[in-house]
């Protein structure tokens, strides 16, 4: 079933196709704040914030998206996949970004 | 020397491995533990790219390759007295690998020099065609060169061309001509063998295959968009060795380039400037300026 994610600072909706990653989503829908980099999980400039919603998380490198921020909703979103609908952060404070 | 080895972490081995072989058409020569041994289809020797699984993409470390045995004792010394500690890598650390002696330049990277790699040959030696059967992907025939990142340029490049007797091809200098952005390095006769670009220390740009010409680039990036690979740039020019190339990312964001052309420099060569207000010209000749994913994704 496909779902939405809300980028909470500007209110856009994203589409979210089946099996699509946050980032192939907003690419597609020329959203463009939230950064498309290596799409690989490595470089971490796509990161973003889950404030709501459950999602899987692909394969991520560690020295971008460590294990502390993982446990507090940050992610990759070329790596993430929802599985409810989801509000996200693309400006939430990061130690590395 | 020549650059013979590169060691790139992935966070998929399988995965990584689909890509290496089948999009971009290395040739497995191996496998041990989390490690996967690659070659070009006309590379000689047992490996020039390393998979190693881990949990972080980016270099482990790159290896050059020296003629004789006794280069080793004289570089090692050479490195040591310049300061920087060297040590001793033993025989069959790595699958088909020799002795090595490996340190760390001043930029972070770890580079290592050695002359012992089992041969496995290219199959071309006796009356050959001009390339084998069941290529695949681009299929590169061998390794190019790397470009790294690092804070202090003027220091790894004055040990790259004092110490190891690297030359410079071309530089980037700010627009005041006092700091130095970026150098491009030969030993062979080639553009580039490695490169570094301000940046953070430690950090991998890219690695790049050697194409034929300029339609095999064209080829290589159609193949990125059949195969959904991630496109970085390209394919375009550069103003900074003449060469084509596409930029394109491996599964786990380690940033890949095909290069072809580019001129034929000799040890003789008077290095080309350019000033930082043209960078964008010196890095893609056609489109004239950077992106920021160019300069600020790097594993």
């Amino acid at each position: 079933m496909p779902y939405q994610a809300q980028v909470r600072e500007t209110g856009k909706v994203i589409d979210l196709r089946d099996g699509e990653s946050l980032l192939d989503a907003a690419t597609r829908q020329g959203v463009t704040a939230i950064h498309r980099g290596c799409r690989g999980g490595g470089c971490g400039v796509c990161k973003v914030r889950v404030l709501s919603g459950a999602y899987a998380l692909g394969k991520c490198s560690v020295a971008v998206l460590p294990p502390d921020e993982r446990g507090v909703g940050f992610v990759l979103s070329c790596k993430t996949f929802a599985s409810t609908d989801l509000v996200v952060s693309t400006e939430a404070e990061s130690q590395d970004r | 020397m020549r650059l013979g080895v590169v060691e790139t972490r992935v966070m998929d081995l399988d995965e990584s491995l689909k890509y290496y072989t089948e999009v971009v058409g290395l040739q497995v020569t191996g496998r041990e533990g989390n490690r996967a041994y690659l070659k070009g289809w006309d590379e000689e020797d047992h490996h020039s790219v390393v998979l190693v699984e881990s949990d972080r993409p980016g270099l482990n470390h790159m290896a050059f390759k020296v003629r004789f045995e006794e280069d080793l004792n004289r570089f090692e010394k050479a490195v040591a007295q310049y300061g920087i500690p060297v040590r001793r890598v033993t025989k069959g650390t790595r699958l088909a690998e020799g002795e090595a002696i490996e340190f760390t330049l001043p930029t972070g990277h770890s580079m290592q020099l050695y002359q012992d790699i089992e041969k496995v040959g290219n199959g071309l030696k006796l009356n050959p065609d001009p390339w084998p059967d069941n290529l695949k992907g681009m299929a590169p025939p061998n390794l190019d060169h790397l470009l790294l990142t690092g804070d202090d340029i003027k220091s790894v490049t004055e040990f790259m061309t004092r110490v190891l007797d690297f030359h410079i091809s071309e530089q980037v200098v700010s627009v005041d001509g006092e700091q130095l952005i970026g150098t491009f390095l030969f030993r062979t006769n080639s553009p580039h063998d490695i490169a570094f670009i301000k940046g953070p220390d430690a950090k991998l740009h890219h690695f790049a295959f050697h194409l034929e010409n300029w339609q095999d680039v064209l080829r290589a990036a159609d193949l990125l968009t059949k195969n959904d690979i991630t496109l970085d740039m390209g394919p375009t020019r550069h103003g900074i060795t003449r060469g084509t190339t596409v930029y394109f990312f491996d599964p786990s964001g380690n940033r890949n380039e095909v290069f072809t052309g580019g001129y034929m420099p000799g040890a003789d060569f008077t290095p080309i400037t350019w000033t930082e207000d043209q960078l964008g010209k010196a890095i893609f000749y056609l489109e004239r300026q950077l992106n920021d994913r160019f300069t600020t994704v790097l594993t």
